[in-house]
């Protein structure tokens, strides 16, 4: 039995043909598919590195419903190692990437691993300008209520 | 690190909640939109449903965090500097990450505490009743 395919097109016009049980994964590619059978769905905000490694993840995740066997799916551990190795190949900038995919294209499930692996490296930065820096984000406290919020961490007893 | 993107609000919202709660205390002073995330309910619970594994480990005189992550497990010790440092405290009953003890009845006032060693929180909870009561255990009233 041939398996259903799809074709996904990146920004750059790239063309991904994948099977469809793969790119269900997604949620709102699941609903177009339905609404737009044997059509190309053009993914304009999302690059070909990205949408590749998008793909590559839901190709490794993809449950198999061909009757059953052993090769019906991987261990939940060795999935969860494979994730772990996934996201700590990729660089921050395309991780950041990959996270917006995710969301995107509603894929739970790696959305949670691209989030948890940006959480682990806030974790281990060393100081807030790190983080700042990471994340754009504007430092809106005066010295005074930095001081009375530490103080608030500082059991009263 | 070098992003070039800046991500929307809820996606940080996102990452945050899975962040360890000593980290949540140490980037608290980050913004003010980081600070008021200490206050929302629905982020609380949000974390809470997405912490990894945290247990708290109470010998006489300290406190340690037992995290597990990708199946490393990590001891560290968690700052303390509560008035009355003997840490043998009666009962000591848990709901999330908050602890809830009894001091030992030689301190002079029977004084209940509610506290959170990880974001270094405590507070006194002045008991109306004379009488000695056992706490069995502690949970939320939604109502």
């Amino acid at each position: 039995m041939s398996k259903k395919m799809i074709v996904l097109k990146s920004s750059e016009g790239v063309s991904f043909v994948v099977e469809e049980a793969v790119a269900r994964q997604s949620k709102i590619i699941s609903f177009l598919v339905e609404e737009f059978p044997d059509r190309e769905l053009p993914l304009t905000n999302m690059t070909s590195e990205i949408l590749r490694k998008t793909i590559e993840y839901c190709k490794k995740h993809v449950v198999e419903d061909d009757g059953g066997g052993d090769s019906s799916s991987s261990s939940s551990g060795d999935l969860k190692e494979w994730d772990v190795k996934f996201v700590a190949e990729i660089d921050q900038p395309r991780l950041m990437d990959l996270l917006m995919a995710a969301n995107y294209l509603d894929i739970p499930s790696l959305l949670d691993v691209t989030c948890q692996k940006v959480a682990d490296t806030i974790a281990a930065c060393n100081d807030e300008k790190e983080i700042r820096a990471t994340f754009n984000i504007e430092n809106d406290f005066t010295e005074e209520e930095v001081e009375a919020i530490r103080m608030e961490n500082q059991y009263p007893i | 690190m070098d992003l070039h993107v800046s991500l929307p609000w809820e996606l940080e919202e996102e990452i945050l909640s899975r962040l360890p709660p000593q980290s949540l205390v140490r980037f608290r002073t980050l913004s003010k939109r980081w600070d008021s995330l200490f206050n929302d309910k629905s982020f609380i619970n949000n974390h809470l449903s997405l912490s990894r594994p945290q247990f708290i480990f109470l010998t006489k005189s300290k406190i340690y965090s037992i995290d597990i992550i990708d199946q490393r497990v990590t001891l560290r010790g968690l700052h303390f500097s509560c008035r009355d440092s003997n840490l043998q405290y009666r009962r000591i009953t848990t709901c999330d990450e908050l602890l809830f003890c009894k001091y030992p009845p030689f301190h002079s006032k029977m004084e209940t505490a509610l506290w959170s060693p990880w974001l270094r929180q405590a507070n006194l909870i002045k008991l109306s009743v004379g009488k000695e009561f056992n706490v069995f255990g502690l949970g939320y009233d939604n109502s």
